[in-house]
């Protein structure tokens, strides 16, 4: 049964070029979803540093170099990343409030794993038919890939009509009604 | 035979026997796949048993698969390695039981691409290989009530969730690096059909549909992978309610390479599932539009219906050799409509 399984003598050869291994190692992979809800925008950002751009990432962070992020250095953080981000809901600026925060340790981080989690409320309005969102984000825009995407609760109330980004998704727009 | 018991009779019973046919086939399947868990808890030690095997409400443990190594992200089980050969063979058996012959074939294919990571001087062996594949039970196997069977490791991620007849396979993570190898002098491309069916579905649109299937944007990676369960973004590109009838049955096919990888009677009520809403499923395409002879896909798509996500993300230098793929229902994770949790 083994042998049919899995064959114990296997000649495996790698055609074109060894494939090293590779998780978007080069890149800050930063993953942005924002869910409507009624009079509520909510922004969950999930940030990926790859290892190849920690360090550079890290000297900024880590503000005293001591190996750990501190609540105060990962507060920070935050608010330079939400420095970066510009939101305009219906044509005007909005600043979101960050909400939560939760960094992994740099030794996970190193290892490829480290999720910065990032999440921000910005109120909405309420009623009326056509509603538009801007949502632009350059933080870290020389290393990163952004994925921008809107999420919307079954049955809600809400309704994206259309969503246009730029070629790297650092700028996202998405249009809504409202019942 | 058919004299004794009279014509009329046998009849009846064939009848009977015919009418009866799908839930007992199905329920065979059941059956067989609970004694083959029982057969592989059978043939472990208690130290073994005891870490395979979780509750079946166990979130912690549902949620822990990756699409990274083992060695980065650590999987609960017990891996092949740590298996004696005997219990490899039960365990082996095991999933055989629980997926499809196309679904099994896949897997070891994915498998045998990590052992030529492994094999790569440059590498690090520790974090690749086919041994390091994990096995985990939640709750009891069983015939009726529902169970779950996880296996994976890197770019592998099944979570099989097994109630009476239904079986449910999402969330699961299907990936593949190295993408094309070559065993005993043949070419295996592991994901081969997700990327060629996917490419015969796009050079059957005809311009305005490419220009709704097609993003303007770059997709680096799937958006909705570990991490992410219950959790949906809207759809985008062409809704297949545009699609003609050809165009749909490809796209039927494509979906097949996910949803087939369990065994044939749940995948066929999946496939079920997914028609019932195929009109409100769209389909997304995002990179190079043009595909090499033998090679793989390079560019992102995404298929997503009401019960549906499907990314097929390739990786970042080497695309065609290194590719994402997540198969998910975001309203039946782990099964959750079927044990109404």
């Amino acid at each position: 049964m083994m042998q049919r399984v899995l064959p114990a003598a296997l000649s495996l050869l790698l055609i074109a070029q060894p494939a090293a291994f590779a998780h978007a190692i080069d890149e800050y992979v930063q993953r942005t979803v924002v869910s409507l809800d009624a009079g509520q925008m909510h922004i969950a950002m999930r940030l990926v540093p790859g290892v190849e751009v920690l360090d550079d990432l890290l000297r900024r962070i880590d503000a005293d170099a001591d190996g750990v992020l501190s609540a105060t250095e990962q507060r920070v953080y935050a608010q330079r990343v939400l420095g970066d981000i510009a939101l305009q809901i219906d044509g005007q600026p909005v600043e979101p409030v960050l909400v939560d925060l939760d960094f992994p340790s740099i030794e996970r981080m190193r290892e490829g794993l480290g999720e910065i989690r990032l999440a921000f409320n910005a109120s909405v309005r309420r009623g009326g038919k056509g509603h538009e969102f801007v949502l632009e984000n350059h933080h870290e825009a020389r290393v990163s890939a952004y994925l921008a995407n809107v999420s919307v609760a079954p049955g809600s109330a809400i309704h994206v009509t259309a969503q246009t980004r730029n070629r790297d998704q650092s700028s996202y727009r998405v249009a809504y009604t409202t019942e | 035979m058919m004299q004794r018991i009279g014509l009329g009779r046998a009849l009846t019973l064939m009848l009977l026997a015919t009418l009866a046919l799908p839930a007992s086939a199905a329920q065979s399947t059941a059956s067989r796949i609970a004694s083959a868990a029982e057969a592989f808890l059978a043939s472990l030690d208690d130290t073994q048993r005891q870490k395979v095997l979780f509750a079946f409400d166990d979130a912690q443990q549902r949620a822990r698969w990756s699409n990274l190594p083992v060695t980065m992200v650590p999987r609960g089980g017990i891996s092949l390695k740590e298996m004696t050969p005997p219990q490899r063979s039960a365990a082996m058996a095991m999933l055989a039981a629980a997926l499809s012959k196309p679904g099994l074939d896949k897997v070891q294919k994915i498998m045998e691409g990590d052992a030529v990571l492994a094999s790569e001087a440059s590498n690090r062996t520790a974090m690749f290989g086919r041994d390091l594949y994990y096995f985990s039970i939640l709750g009891k196997p069983s015939a009726q009530d529902p169970w779950m069977l996880q296996f994976g490791g890197h770019h592998l991620a099944l979570n099989i969730t097994i109630a009476g007849e239904r079986g449910v396979l999402t969330p699961s993570f299907v990936g593949a690096q190295p993408a094309i190898f070559t065993r005993a002098g043949k070419t295996v491309r592991p994901l081969a059909s997700e990327s060629d069916k996917a490419y015969a579905l796009l050079q059957s649109l005809d311009e305005s549909q490419r220009k709704q299937a097609i993003l303007s944007y770059r997709v680096a990676d799937v958006v909705l992978g570990a991490g992410q369960d219950g959790r949906s973004i809207e759809p985008e590109g062409l809704k297949v309610s545009g699609m003609n009838e050809r165009q749909r049955a490809l796209l039927v096919e494509l979906i097949g390479e996910w949803a087939g990888i369990v065994h044939d009677s749940a995948a066929a009520a999946r496939m079920t599932e997914i028609k019932a809403t195929l009109a409100d499923t769209w389909f997304a395409w995002s990179g190079p539009t043009t595909l090499a002879q033998g090679s793989n896909v390079t560019a992102y798509y995404r298929i997503q219906g009401p019960t549906l996500v499907i990314e097929y993300a390739p990786q970042g230098g080497e695309p065609t050799l290194h590719i994402h793929t997540m198969y998910r229902d975001p309203t039946n994770d782990y099964g959750r409509k079927l044990t109404a949790e």
